[in-house]
């Protein structure tokens, strides 16, 4: 099942056109990765889906139901979490998740519960300050309780990891791991290792089109480029190995540091044999001869480019 | 109307916490208790202050007096205070993106303004009367003259100029989303309100006449 479907989804801002006729859908249950460069139209992208601003053109649903520009039903269905939360510093975070519960329509009794539950799960149980005296790890877990106050069917994160430092990082993303049972996920960013660990499925936007999009697997295999890589004992021999290698045309892109040869090739299962063929044929004996996984760094590289 | 209470009851809580509210009924006593004192004392003080060689004829200072302080003392100072404690109300939240939490959550941006408005009108009036309460007891107190005939009208008719700026305050922070712009444009009305003056078309219509 469908939760979000965007559908040929245009954005200009003036002159400069920040969306260009984007269509993706994201099915239920899945953590999607947003992923592209500063200014590539993620926030832009999840500000139309909240109804903050008005599309040009494209329509966006929700679980069926159509995003509308200004007061839409569908914000009932989501939870927002942006990039930098700010919140009201004289409440405190009970207060503040009181205000938003009301707000949701939730009925006292449940909300009460509710708020309990969130704040234990991120850690803020026991905070009986006001919001003024928070970290920003703090603001950003107390952002992931208000965003999840109504059981939202979806929740739209806007780049949530990228202020935080490595134990905050790891907190948010195990607690958007948590989630996941119930709330399906959409999760922008330009940390690439964030997306290898939490997301199944990604879209790569650049310059206001998505240039890939599929499960993480599927745009690793369709790298056209493979990395390899010889460890040798000496430099010498791996500047011989480099001369012998650069004479055919199954191999690019090679370098040399600190005794290992490096480089990019089309076919990684032919480039290995020719690689360990050249190795025995000159009698060189390697330390390591490795072929190497792509990365989500590689993807994305070669989708921006 | 959950959404409007619930806004309405963060506002209440901001305001109080923020000392706002108390700076109001502060600022509203003080000119509450001195414009009768004004009225009584101004002889004396200025004899004080004159040589005895100069003679300065005044006549005793009577109720009505009193009124035409508080009058101009509540145009002068008591509005310009509110005015200015309350001009950050939209572009605050609109700097620190504070609304986004709220909007997305489905709360209506009509309820939003509303709940301001509430708060906004609420604190004038309390803060009006209370006011006016003051001046009305010391006045009875200082002069034993005291009457209330024709005084209803002035009073009434300054609260409702009141509550017309503050509409404009309003818009015009919704309108423009920052701090001083509803300031100045508060202070545009008025001067284009005294510029209209001069000509009698406007003039017979012109809300200025509340206030003076």
């Amino acid at each position: 099942m469908t939760i979000l479907e965007v559908k040929h989804l245009s954005k200009s801002f003036g002159s400069q056109k920040v969306l260009d006729d984007i269509s993706f859908s994201v099915p239920k249950g899945s953590v999607y990765g947003f992923i592209g460069k500063n200014g590539a139209g993620k926030t832009t992208t999840m500000n139309l889906a909240l109804g903050l601003i008005k599309a040009d053109q494209g329509d966006i649903t929700i679980q069926g139901k159509l995003v509308q520009y200004g007061d839409t039903e569908t914000n009932k269905l989501v939870g927002y979490l942006p990039d930098v939360p700010e919140f009201y510093p004289f409440l405190t975070a009970r207060e503040f998740l009181k205000l938003c519960a009301d707000i949701s329509g939730m009925d006292a009794k449940g909300s009460k519960h509710r708020i309990t539950e969130l704040l234990e799960m991120v850690g803020l149980e026991d905070s009986n300050k006001r919001i003024k005296t928070y970290s920003r790890g703090m603001k950003q877990r107390l952002g992931i309780t208000q965003a999840l106050i109504n059981d939202p069917v979806l929740l739209i994160c806007d780049e949530p990891t990228s202020a935080l430092d490595p134990v905050g990082r790891k907190q948010l993303l195990s607690v958007l791991k948590k989630v996941k049972e119930k709330t399906t996920v959409i999760f922008s960013t330009h940390i690439l290792s964030d997306v290898e660990s939490i997301c199944d499925e990604v879209a790569i936007l650049n310059n206001g089109k998505i240039v890939s999009q599929g499960t993480l697997s599927f745009l690793k295999k369709q790298l056209s480029n493979e990395r390899w890589s010889v460890v040798f004992e000496t430099e010498e021999e791996a500047f011989k190995m480099k001369e012998y290698l650069e004479a055919l045309p199954l191999f690019t892109d090679i370098n040399v540091s600190n005794h290992i040869l490096e480089g990019s090739t089309t076919d990684t299962k032919q480039a290995m044999a020719t690689i360990l063929d050249t190795l025995s044929t000159h009698s060189i004996t390697p330390v390591k001869v490795e072929r190497k996984e792509a990365s989500m760094e590689d993807v994305f590289l070669e989708a921006i480019k | 109307m959950r959404g409007y209470r619930a806004f309405l009851g963060k506002e209440v809580k901001e305001n109080s916490r923020n000392y706002k509210f108390m700076i109001i009924l502060i600022v509203f006593s003080i000119v509450g208790l001195l414009s009768p004192l004004s009225a009584k004392f101004l002889p004396v003080l200025l004899e004080s202050l004159v040589d005895d060689t100069i003679t300065i004829i005044i006549q005793d200072p009577t109720y009505v007096d009193s009124w035409v302080q508080f009058f101009s003392n509540t145009n002068q100072i008591s509005l310009i205070v509110f005015l200015l404690l309350f001009s950050p109300l939209m572009s605050k939240e609109f700097e620190k993106g504070t609304f986004v939490h709220m909007v997305t959550k489905g709360l209506p941006r009509q309820t939003i303004i509303l709940s301001k408005a509430t708060v906004l009108l609420i604190s004038w009036t309390v803060g009006y009367w209370l006011s006016a309460l003051i001046t009305f007891v010391y006045t009875h107190l200082y002069f034993s003259d005291s009457r209330v005939e024709g005084l209803l009208l002035p009073l009434v008719s300054l609260y409702s100029f009141g509550i017309l700026l503050l509409a404009v305050l309003l818009v015009s922070a919704v309108i423009f989303k920052s701090a001083f712009a509803p300031l100045l444009a508060v202070g545009g009305f008025v001067v284009f309100s005294f510029i209209g003056d001069i000509f009698p078309a406007v003039h017979k219509w012109n809300p200025l006449q509340l206030a003076t």
